[in-house]
């Protein structure tokens, strides 16, 4: 009686995380703040995932001139399953944010936690954006 | 670690750091990959530095310069610059003329007089000469002249001077049939020093 019990729970275990999805694969790497800037793209249809870029100063367009050091950062963060979407509210309190909720012209602040490969505009993977007002 | 590398590029220019990291396997962005065998440095860098030549000077005092690696990115907690190593492009695109080792001529076949240590010598003293080759292949084979007439072999030579100057001159040949000379005047004077077997 108890090993049919003990059986029954084994099965209904299995079963349950048969189930589940699989686990978010973390970052490499300890999340790094990189800067603040505004969203200008949002590519949904890179692959693997999709990928925002932000600016710090969209105004200078993306050409071989622009100096990064002069005209601000532009860093294409790709958006893996790990990463964490915040909003700033005007009181200071930070809430959960969704991803399909943020637009163009969105300011925030990006954190990697990957390496950033130094093309320009850079490209990195975003471990938390969090929309600031 | 802690060799001294620097890079030139677009956005910061020519900077230059200590390795700080060696063959690390580095996680690529957005796949399953990794870039093998990455190494560090703590140069400063920038966006838009991504392909530049690493490299580190073959002497400080010269311009030439051996290509370590291309610059592609950076761990920003760590601080750290990351390039591939020649070696992997090598591995991946084979053999390049840019990267071609420096072929550098062996020094050639030389050969000294190391005695006596002056140029005079008192007329009718026999004096010890001596040579000494470097470079070249052994063994050596070596050959003296007095005015231009072979006297003695070996690198060791008894020469008796007569009453007037004289040139002594020696010639080297070693395995690879490379032959070096030198040759010096001698000052025959009552006032030289004795002759030291040295």
């Amino acid at each position: 009686m108890r090993q049919s019990k003990f059986l029954a729970f084994f099965v209904s275990a299995s079963v349950a995380l048969a189930g589940c999805k699989s686990p978010v694969v973390p970052l490499p790497y300890p999340e790094y703040e990189l800067f603040t800037g505004f969203v200008t793209v949002i590519d949904l249809d890179r692959k693997p995932y999709p990928r925002i870029l932000v600016e710090q100063q969209p105004h200078y367009l993306t050409h071989p001139f622009i100096d990064p050091l002069q005209h601000g950062r532009k860093t294409w963060f790709a958006i893996w399953p790990a990463t964490v979407f915040e909003e700033e509210r005007a009181d200071g309190t930070v809430a959960r944010f969704r991803f399909r909720d943020l637009k163009v012209g969105s300011r925030v602040r990006a954190w990697t936690g990957h390496n950033e490969i130094d093309t320009y505009p850079s490209q990195t993977t975003a471990a938390r954006i969090r929309v600031v007002p | 670690v802690n060799w001294f590398v620097e890079k030139v590029r677009r956005t910061t220019g020519w900077t230059s750091g200590q390795v700080t990291h060696t063959c690390v396997h580095i996680p690529h962005q957005n796949s399953d990959w990794k870039l093998l065998c990455q190494h560090g440095a703590g140069y400063a860098r920038g966006s838009g530095d991504s392909g530049s030549p690493v490299f580190s000077r073959v002497n400080m005092q010269s311009d030439e310069v051996r290509l370590l690696g291309i610059h592609w990115g950076v761990n920003n907690e760590l601080g750290v610059a990351w390039f591939s190593p020649m070696s992997g492009v090598k591995h991946d695109l084979g053999s390049m003329q840019t990267v071609a080792p420096v072929q550098t001529p062996p020094p050639s076949l030389t050969v000294a007089i190391t005695s006596p240590v002056t140029d005079v010598v008192r007329p009718y003293a026999q004096c010890l000469y001596g040579a000494s080759a470097s470079h070249g292949a052994p063994p050596y084979s070596y050959a003296w002249s007095v005015d231009n007439f072979i006297v003695g072999s070996g690198d060791l030579y008894y020469h008796t001077a007569g009453g007037s100057n004289f040139l002594i001159s020696m010639t080297v040949t070693d395995a690879n049939n490379n032959m070096a000379a030198v040759a010096r005047q001698m000052i025959v004077d009552h006032a030289a020093p004795e002759c030291l077997d040295m």
